[in-house]
């Protein structure tokens, strides 16, 4: 392989990771919380809250860990603002999430005008020993920010304990029959709300990657609608985790594979901005295959 | 799904108004806690538009479209048919008109305006319907697939406006030549500032009230969001819902692009639909999906954008702060119904 090349896959593979790590993350709070009953469109807002806090955090601080745990706290409040309005007031799931959606947005956006473009300056990934030093992927795979093993050590959790555990079994009953388990004696209530909030941390965790991980620099719109794409693929992804990371990772790929054609110069003609509808047109079509296999 | 059956009619009106108050008080607070005068704020917000010179004229341009896409929307939203798109229809409606006045040769003004009304109206009907019939035909996820055709709206305008259609005497602008007059909507006889698209808001407005009225479309549409079973009952065909709503609401939605396009820009931008696809979503339930409502939502949402302007002009402030509380206004309407609907029930 040649060294242009080299580099190129090097690219690829950082940007699959980069960008596939923190729809895992924000997909995993929606599944837990689709799980439960709840349909939570506040994620996109929720996430924004947990990129600019986690922002402010390391301009103030710059230990990315501690900004990430402001991160995931400061949208898990949020949710819980969204759980009360849509679970114990019985507000409309869909008008409250987009309320909150939109409310999050609007005051992140004017909240965060004063970091505007504040360059952050994070200490390099530490690299993981032995596995580091497999040539030519090593550095790339296994030199990653932390939070990306974590979120795939989280997707296991979180499928083990739907699966397997009591715990996720109370919150597929109250997803399918509230009833059945309030005559259980258990409060459906509050295991729909905790799993709001499990989303919320998690969305926060998510928010907070992209702007630290992946555009290290504080923008306006963040998210730039990932928290709609996790929506989308938590959702696909039923009690399966995995498969939430195979989509995401998958997005990754169709995120990476526009922009080497772009970087190539070729995209078959098609203007880079065209192109950009790519991995929306993927969700569309793995959401059409795969209720076709599943309904039919 | 969305019902109001519970609420009776001193809510309907006391409840947004409490809101509204609810969500000022809470907004107030968040000023003073960041060290700005929330007296100073609210009055350039609230005030500030009615008196400055066509203030008025700005608010009822900007409920212009708001109003028509929301309208739009009321119909599928009452059924429960969860059409979260408008954006994106209001995008390829734009495109659509602006199509027509960059290559059709038309010269007869009236002419014009009503061929470019027409693609713009079926450009978002078109793409409303690929979001129906794609759910239709793999029963998957309507939100999810009409929010990603969003996305897909986007990167054809921006493909469109970026490449192809870009003004090579923009100075590179991500935007289109301006249209030759025909192609621009006029103002309204003897009121300057005062845009028609005001009419066609009205007039939808109207024509959207008495359909609700007295349709039994409409009456199969409520059914439906209190119980597809009961809809179903009364022959009511939810796939027949799903295409008529969708394609109402992207009919709608294409109309509005058309008047953004074809109003006081008279070209094509890529930042020219500034999310009032997504806030005339807002509109329409915190009007509670009524014509009266939803006029008076845009209306509100309209002020609070021109109000917004104000703002950022004096006091440096991001336009983002008034989407944040057009978010918070319907985040405490919703508590404050959801609070006075309780009902004694354990599930859900």
């Amino acid at each position: 392989m040649t060294n242009e090349s080299l580099a190129l896959v090097q690219v690829i593979i950082t940007t699959l990771i980069i960008s596939g790590t923190p729809l895992v993350l924000i997909g995993l709070g929606v599944m837990v919380a689709e799980q439960s009953g709840v349909i939570n469109l506040g994620v996109e807002g929720m996430a924004t809250v947990g990129a600019l806090v986690a922002v402010i955090m390391v301009l103030h601080d710059s230990n990315p860990t501690l900004a990430l745990l402001a991160a995931a706290l400061a949208a898990a409040m949020v949710a819980g603002v969204f759980a009360l309005v849509s679970v114990v007031w019985r507000g409309n799931q869909i008008v409250t999430g987009l309320a909150v959606s939109l409310l999050c947005l609007g005051f992140t956006s004017w909240l965060g005008q004063p970091y505007q473009s504040a360059t952050l300056s994070l200490p390099r990934p530490s690299e993981i020993p032995f596995l580091a030093e497999i040539p030519l992927v090593g550095t790339i795979i296994f030199a990653q920010p932390p939070l990306v093993y974590w979120s795939l050590a989280m997707a296991l959790m979180v499928g083990w304990s739907l699966n397997n555990h009591r715990l996720g079994w109370l919150i597929r009953a109250c997803g399918q029959s509230p009833q059945s388990l309030y005559a259980l004696g258990h409060s459906p209530q509050w295991i729909k709300t905790a799993a709001v909030v499990f989303g919320g941390a998690m969305a926060g965790l998510g928010g907070g990657f992209v702007s630290l991980y992946s555009s290290g620099i504080w923008h306006a719109i963040p998210l730039a609608g990932k928290g709609w794409i996790a929506l989308a693929l938590g959702g696909l992804a039923g009690i399966k985790p995995l498969r939430l990371v195979v989509f995401a990772y998958g997005f990754g790929a169709v995120v990476a594979g526009q922009l080497a054609l772009q970087a190539s110069g070729s995209g078959f003609g098609l203007s880079p901005h065209l192109l950009l509808a790519l991995p929306y047109l993927a969700i569309i079509l793995v959401l059409l295959l795969w209720s076709r296999r599943f309904k039919s | 799904m969305f019902s109001l059956r519970q609420i009776n009619n001193w809510a309907r009106i006391g409840s947004p108004v409490l809101a509204l108050s609810l969500a000022m008080v809470l907004t107030a607070l968040l000023l003073q806690l960041l060290g700005y005068d929330p007296l100073k704020v609210m009055r350039i917000l609230f005030w500030q538009p009615w008196s400055m010179v066509g203030g008025f004229a700005a608010i009822l341009n900007r409920a212009a479209p708001l109003t028509m896409i929301a309208m739009g929307l009321s119909f599928g939203l009452r059924a429960g048919i969860w059409n979260l798109g408008a954006e994106g229809q209001l995008i390829i409606g734009a495109c659509a008109a602006t199509a027509v006045a960059l290559t059709v040769p038309l010269s007869q003004p009236i002419l014009a305006l009503l061929v470019m009304a027409a693609a713009g109206a079926m450009g978002g009907a078109i793409w409303g319907l690929i979001a129906a019939g794609l759910y239709l035909r793999f029963k998957s996820n309507l939100i999810v697939i009409s929010l990603m055709l969003v996305f897909v709206a986007q990167a054809v305008l921006n493909g469109l406006v970026f490449g192809p259609w870009r003004d090579p005497s923009g100075y590179n602008y991500p935007q289109s030549a301006v249209f030759a007059p025909q192609f621009w909507l006029p103002n309204i006889d003897g009121f300057p500032l005062f845009h028609s698209a005001i009419l066609i808001a009205v007039a939808i407005l109207v024509g959207g009230g008495i359909v609700a009225k007295y349709s039994r479309w409409n009456l199969g549409l409520k059914l439906a969001g209190e119980s597809s079973q009961v809809a179903a009952y009364g022959g009511f065909s939810s796939s027949h819902q799903i295409l008529s709503t969708l394609l109402v609401g992207g009919a709608a939605a294409g109309m509005a692009g058309m008047t953004m396009v074809a109003g006081s820009l008279g070209q094509l931008s890529g930042s020219v639909m500034q999310n009032y696809g997504f806030t005339a979503i807002l509109v329409a339930f915190l009007g509670r999906l009524s014509a009266v409502g939803i006029a008076l939502a845009g209306l509100l949402v309209a002020l609070l954008t021109v109000g917004g302007e104000s703002l950022r002009i004096e006091q440096g402030m991001s336009d983002s702060f008034v989407m944040g509380m057009a978010g918070l206004i319907l985040l405490t309407l919703v508590a404050v119904d959801g609070l006075l609907n309780r009902r004694g029930q354990h599930d859900q």
